[in-house]
């Protein structure tokens, strides 16, 4: 194939110029002792060069005695507009500004190039742009991907990154608090967030799924991340069997994978964060929380005083009640003394596979299901529809086992319509929750702030009065109407839901269907616990009627549970005063159950107390286990240091130590390839034998100790990088060079490449003047296509930097994806940089270009002109100049001012379609210009937003 | 590649259409990529890839077990089931689930297919129907990307973007790779992009989600008060500039960015006449039973033939719901109603116009589902539970041996018990159909040659005409 020809063509050079030595790829035989990137390099000493005036640095000295060997000079200096443009995008993603420009231009200082940098390194959207390339190592995301892809909370790792390099914290402790920050002595809050690079990978929580599968999954997918980024190693390979051209043996394979398989971790996860997670409430949340468990803790202690006060007040309460006074009427009810017939005054028959039965209930028997998707079938019944009013009631009593999906306690639902129809549940959590549900986009529904408890007898109902509003839904639990949650079960629909004015507010549909009605399940959502008495009444019960049901049920109660119950009732029902602290209560933890919900996560590593043993899994296949493995590092390295804990802190501190062979190599030459556009090592994730060698062997081995020897400093290195003669070359092509040098590995000139996703759309952002520079925080959502991203972010937050656009695995931020932006689906090094024709659709069409098109116009039009007679030609020279650092030549102006004044004139002709064109966008057009000035300037910034050279860095 | 004989016309046509031949310059031809050569002759020009997401039944639509009949209610023999690894039946009883519909033999072939697939059983005889798939993984997702990639490693590029790669499109103003998406429950979220992803294949290759209409593809049409001339206009300044530029700094990179602005532009023309079903006639809707304007499987069926036709390499519809664990008999009547007609009208149709015998048709879920009932016998837990040791795909078109049954599995459809096949079977087969072995496509990532097939795959030849 034409492609692959084409590296191995430019390899074959790339080693021709390194000596003539073959790439030592002898398959199966790779010896550690022979790979040159396994022995620690050591400073080598530094070239002479002929031409000793060039060279700022020993860096320069490397890159031109290569250049002189192969007969070549440096390219000369590029100009201070370009050097200005290009240092600023390399290390902050942004372009510079005007006044950035001018008061570069006109500084006369020796060092004025020195002191840009420096202002670039400590300005916080340096921290922004180095975040940038690690998020793509990290696989960072904002969902879970798999199936569902549902939203999880990561940002606070993210803004850890943001400070760890605004920071310029040395890559050692970068390393150590990220792979093993829990494990520190004392370990921070800071330092445990740092963790959660290891649990950015993809997670499920497919409800069919084989968790034994997926956690190993995970633990590979962290196995190979680590490897790829500390190591520069394809690990992975050896999962099966042994490496087949590096030295990673199928066991040292697994002992690397059992640092990572000692975390207490499940392979099917709740929806949101997948555990463990920390807990991160700003300060006010923190000592709000803090007052509320005082004040429930407080209460709960007043409140069982006053019940132990008057325990013989209810004994005698207990006595006078009625095991009659049930409502007449009822629709159906289902006593649940058997499957069928007999005393279930209306039956059903048991499905599923899983096991029923009858046990002591709260009247007589009830029916004990195992939650293994079995249910009591009750055929075509109860098909209520929106307009009726309707109640539906049951005790429940829900067995505390952890998991994460909901236990119907009712339903007459239609799975092959949409879920059409009405369901009574009980969530994971313990709250209570009603859906009436016409189709996918038109429902009501609403749940219990607080939660019922599990392993004991509650009551539950909803009543419903057939208005199609969600204030007609009521809630009660024991026979008390409940303090309703927000407008939809939190744990069903995605955190990011629009704000409630949006929501429907009137269900439009029927909810009749062709579902059975089903008591105790209904596809993939089981209960798993004992259900009795369920009733349903065409009206809706009034709370004084439902509380004389639970409490007449209660009078037939006997067994061992009643007394528990009793209790509760009497607080509930018996007693006024004891109500209303009750009542109190509830709503004090309904209160934190709110707070919680609002306070961020952050998915992090720990370590089990035991950790579970690693086996060697033959040919990777989890269902094979062999041998247990020990946590080690790849033999060829030797041994973890005597002492050195086996776990994820040795490993980290192995990594750093001044002799690792490949961790400073691997970095530097990321460094390197992330400002000069290559690496050295131009396959920056495979320092093995498959790998490519180095273009300047010793000036990688010589950086590397620059940077260990440096302490691990980032901005030390950038700076050295940055200033070099090397970096400030022009860019322009060579045709002397690249006859023999394609790709620019010699460096006789600098690099041009197109500006990543992220850094496109913040330029064109910061030229039209719309960037809000907000640092940190949660991610937000950008205008995209409506069925991609139906409910954007508020206007004030579409305009953020690319870094915090919601990283969405399934429903990814298109913009980003046609221009190379990987899904973060595994870790990834290098994104790709060519250019398709739907990218030039994403850069005229998509409506965040568009507007930011205008507002570079609208800027150009707000410009003081000096000479009104050149209004247009100074506008247009202005415009040009902010995007491309330069003024544009009389030719280059010529055509643009043609295109202005034809798009003026059609503009002008047509002020509806010059109208539509200026409402695009968030961005207000500009009062006092009529819009046909607006619309034309656009067509012209659209086109200085599209120039190559704009697009490009050089 | 745009030169192709078949396909200058159309595309020329489209684009003169589109802009009313006023700007030259965009109409210019654009400069040749990369020659790729098959490593010997290709059957097959182009792929069809039906995929049916969730897992489809096998035992309900293409392969029939009267003794699982028999059986029907009862435990499945010990003797099979015993350590056997199965998902959510895990630790239950098996219990043996016959089939709900009747089977019979079509074509002259006598190929036996199920009732629910009335109007595919009228091509039996094009079709190859290979019984003895089998897979050791029976998670969705897993299971979805190997049959895509060949691999469940994420990252890796789908079966159509090494055939993109590989091939180039035969119009180079329409996607080599095109991802048509249907079915699922609304609310559901998009099968998953990964399933077309061209993983490190270079962009060029990744599948391109195609919808009806102006915004068939992302950003595809002009933001509102733009209009094509002034585009058109908007793109030879931008030309002219990059190229006064381009005389100063001198990187032919430009010249790819000036001709991916030209190529756009063009695709703007002919994407949403490609995708337009509008010019079909009622005829032919009417044998897919599509309806323009809605979101369907049927209506993919028609996109894909116009895709097909005007150059499109592979293209691969994308249907979901197929994950029948309850209430299988109304669902799975509902979604085999859904395919049954189109998939047939397409066969029908490619033949038609004499382009079945280039293009290879593919039909297939990610794994099977069991013999064994995951729920009760009668309503509405009746269903089926992932199944991995067999399942049924079948292929028809170009190089194929129409009429075929490979393979089979027991007597109770547990196990296969001849001429096992895997998914990477599969993808060595589709390569050897369009010309390559797929041991020698490959691409070099992070110092591996990587392959669709990994270190598997022999070519299937016993469904080889």
């Amino acid at each position: 194939m034409g492609t692959t020809s084409t590296i191995r063509l430019a390899m074959g050079l790339a080693c021709g110029l390194a000596g003539g030595a073959a790439p030592a790829a002898a398959q199966g035989a790779a010896q550690g002792g022979a790979l040159w990137s396994m022995q620690a390099p050591v400073r080598p000493p530094v070239p002479v060069v002929a031409d000793v005036a060039w060279p700022r640095s020993d860096l320069d000295r490397f890159v031109l005695a290569r250049l002189e060997a192969a007969g070549f000079a440096p390219a000369p200096e590029a100009d201070r507009a370009t050097l200005l443009r290009r240092v600023t995008l390399d290390l902050t993603g942004l372009p510079p500004t005007p006044e950035e420009l001018a008061a570069f231009l006109a500084d006369p200082a020796p060092d004025a190039y020195e002191r840009v940098v420096d202002r670039l390194l400590a300005s916080p959207q340096h921290g922004e742009r180095m975040a940038q390339w690690w998020l793509d190592l990290a696989r960072y995301a904002d969902t879970n991907g798999f199936d569902f892809d549902t939203d999880r909370q990561m940002w606070a790792w993210r803004d850890w990154v943001v400070q760890a390099f605004a920071g310029d914290m040395p890559y050692d402790q970068f390393t150590i608090e990220q792979l093993a920050g829990d494990l520190l002595p004392d370990a921070t809050l800071s330092q445990r967030i740092a963790t959660g690079f290891q649990r950015n990978h993809a997670v499920t929580f497919e409800q069919d799924g084989q968790p034994g599968e997926y956690r190993h999954q995970y633990v590979a997918d962290r196995t190979a991340t680590f490897g790829t980024t500390w190591l520069g190693l394809s690990v992975g390979c050896a999962q099966c069997h042994d490496h087949k051209f590096d030295p990673i043996s199928q066991r040292d394979y697994y002992g690397l994978y059992a640092f990572w398989n000692r975390m207490d971790e499940k392979g099917l996860v709740a929806r949101d964060n997948p555990e463990p997670f920390l807990e991160l409430p700003s300060s006010e949340q923190g000592s709000e929380l803090l007052g509320l468990e005082r004040q429930i803790a407080a209460a709960e202690l007043q409140l069982r005083q006053r019940v132990r006060a008057q325990q013989a007040a209810r004994a005698a309460w207990l006595q006078t009640l009625s095991a009659t006074a049930v409502p007449d009427g009822a629709l159906l009810h289902a006593s649940l003394q058997s499957a069928a017939g007999d005393a279930t005054s209306d039956g059903g028959v048991i499905e599923g596979l899983g096991t029923a039965g009858f046990v002591d209930g709260v009247r007589g028997l009830a029916l004990e299901l195992d939650g293994r998707d079995t249910f009591l079938q009750c055929g075509q019944r109860a098909d209520m529809d929106a307009d009726q009013a309707f109640t539906a009631s049951a005790w429940v009593r829900v067995t505390a086992k952890e998991v994460t999906s909901k236990h119907t306690v009712v339903a007459k639902i239609d799975e092959a319509q949409d879920a059409r129809g009405w369901r009574l549940s009980v969530d994971a959590r313990g709250e209570v929750q009603v859906q009436l549900v016409a189709a996918a986009e038109d429902r009501l529904s609403a749940f219990t702030r607080t939660t019922i408890g599990f392993d004991e007898w509650h009551h539950v109902a909803f009543t419903y009065d057939g208005s199609r509003r969600r204030e007609g839904l009521a809630l009660y639990v024991d026979g008390v109407a409940a303090v309703l949650g927000g407008a939809d079960a939190p744990a069903q629909e995605p955190p990011a839901g629009p704000p409630a004015e949006e929501r429907p507010k009137r269900l439009v549909g029927s909810l009749r269907n062709d579902g059975n009605l089903r008591i105790g399940g209904v596809d993939g959502l089981p209960l798993r616990g004992r259900i009795d008495e369920v009733r349903l009444f065409a009206r809706a019960l009034t709370g004084a009627e439902l509380a004389a049901m639970v409490l007449a049920d209660f009078a037939a109660m006997t067994g061992a549970e009643r007394d528990a119950l009793g209790e509760r009732l009497f607080v509930q029902h018996g007693e006024p005063a004891l109500a209303g602290l009750e009542h109190a209560l509830a709503a004090l933890v309904a209160r934190r159950a709110e707070l919680l919900e609002a306070v961020p996560l952050v998915s992090v590593m720990t370590e089990m107390a035991a950790p579970r043993p690693t086996h060697l899994l033959r040919r990777g296949d989890f269902l094979q286990p062999d041998e247990v493995v020990e946590p080690a590092i790849p033999a060829v390295f030797g041994a973890l240091p005597e002492g050195a804990p086996r776990n994820r802190l040795g490993l980290a501190q192995w990594l750093v130590r001044k002799d690792n062979p490949l961790v400073g190599r691997v970095h530097v030459n990321r460094l390197w390839g992330w400002v000069f556009g290559q690496g050295l090592v131009a396959t920056p994730a495979d320092f093995g034998n498959r790998g490519e060698r180095p273009s300047h062997p010793e000036l990688l081995d010589w950086l590397a100790r620059e940077f260990v020897d440096g302490g691990f400093r980032h901005r030390a290195f950038l700076r050295l990088l940055v200033t070099s003669s090397t970096y400030r070359q022009r860019s322009d092509y060579r045709a002397d060079l690249a006859a023999v040098d394609p790709d620019n590995r010699l460096l006789g000139r600098a690099g041009r490449w197109r500006l990543d996703a992220e850094a496109l759309r913040d330029q064109a952002l910061a030229l039209g003047g719309l960037l809000d520079q907000r640092v940190g925080g949660p991610s937000v959502m950008p205008w995209q296509p409506a069925d991609l991203w139906p409910k954007p972010s508020k206007a004030g937050d579409r305009h953020r930097r690319g870094l915090y656009v919601k990283a969405s695995r399934a429903l990814p931020f298109v913009a980003f994806q046609l221009f190379g932006a990987p899904t973060r689906d595994v870790c990834t090094v290098q994104r790709e940089r060519g250019a398709t024709p739907l990218q030039a659709l994403v850069l005229f069409n998509d409506r965040n270009f568009a507007e930011a098109a205008r507002g570079l116009a609208q800027r150009a039009l707000a410009a003081r002109c000096e000479d009104p007679s050149r209004e247009d030609h100074e506008r247009l020279e202005r415009a040009f100049a902010w995007c491309t650092q330069r003024r544009p030549t009389a030719a280059e102006c010529a055509p643009l001012l043609d295109l202005l004044a034809a798009q003026r004139q059609r503009y002008a002709a047509d002020v509806a379609l010059a109208d539509a064109a200026v409402a695009i966008g968030d961005l207000a057009p500009a009062a006092e210009v009529p819009t046909w000035q607006i619309a034309a300037w656009t067509a012209v910034a659209a086109v200085l937003l599209n120039l190559d050279e704009v697009l490009v860095r050089s | 590649m745009n030169e192709n004989p078949n396909s200058a016309g159309p595309s020329r046509r489209a684009f003169l259409r589109g802009s009313a031949g006023m700007f030259a310059s965009l109409a210019l031809p654009l400069r040749l990529v990369e020659e790729q050569r098959p490593h010997f002759a290709p059957r097959a020009k182009s792929v069809l890839f039906l995929f049916m997401l969730g897992a489809p039944s096998q035992l309900d639509l293409f392969d029939p077990k009267p003794k699982l009949q028999q059986l029907d209610g009862q435990p499945m023999p010990d003797s099979l089931v015993a350590g056997a690894v199965v998902d959510q039946l895990k630790g239950r009883n098996l219990v043996a689930a016959g089939s709900r519909f009747a089977f019979a033999p079509r074509g002259q072939c006598g190929m036996q297919l199920s009732e629910l697939l009335p109007h595919l059983g009228g091509h039996a005889d094009r079709l190859a129907l290979v019984r003895s798939m089998t897979s050791t993984i029976i998670n969705h997702v897993p299971a979805q990307q190997m049959l895509t990639t060949g691999s469940i490693e994420a990252g890796r590029p789908s079966c159509g973007s090494w055939v993109a790669h590989a091939l180039g499109s035969d119009n180079g103003n329409l996607p080599a790779f095109a991802a048509l998406l249907s079915g699922g429950d609304p609310g559901d979220p998009p099968p998953p992009p990964h399933l077309w992803a061209n993983g490190f294949l270079p962009g060029k290759s990744s599948g391109v989600v195609l919808q009806s209409g102006a915004e068939a593809v992302r950003f595809l049409a002009d933001p509102p008060g733009t209009t094509r001339d002034g585009r058109a206009q908007q793109l030879q300044t931008l030309a002219a500039l990059d190229r006064l530029r381009q005389g100063q700094h001198g990187h032919p990179a430009t010249d790819d960015r000036i001709d991916a602005y030209r190529l756009a532009f063009r695709m703007q023309a002919e994407v949403p006449e490609a995708t337009d079903l509008g010019s079909e006639s009622p005829a032919t809707m009417a044998l897919y039973g599509a309806e323009a304007g809605s979101r369907s499987f049927a209506n993919n069926c028609v996109m894909a033939r116009r895709l097909l036709e005007r150059g499109t390499r592979f293209v691969q519809l994308v249907d979901d719901g197929w994950d029948h664990h309850g209430q299988l008999v109304r669902r799975l009547r509902q979604k085999a109603g859904e395919v049954d007609r189109p998939i047939a009208a397409l066969l029908t149709d490619l033949a038609c116009r004499g382009m079945l015998d280039e293009t290879l048709v593919v039909f297939a879920g990610e794994f099977g589902r069991t013999p064994m009932n995951q729920g009760g016998q009668g309503g509405d837990r009746y269903g089926r539970d992932h199944h991995g040791r067999c399942f049924s795909i079948w292929m028809a078109g170009a190089g194929i041996r129409g009429g075929a049954v490979v393979g089979a599995t027991d007597e109770l459809g547990f196990d296969v018990v001849d001429s096992p096949f895997t998914v990477h079977d599969l993808q060595a087969t589709i390569l050897h159909l369009l010309g390559f072995d797929h041991e020698r496509l490959t691409f070099r990532h992070r110092g591996r040659d990587y392959r669709l097939t990994d270190v598997h795959g022999q070519v299937m030849r016993a469904v080889l005409a």
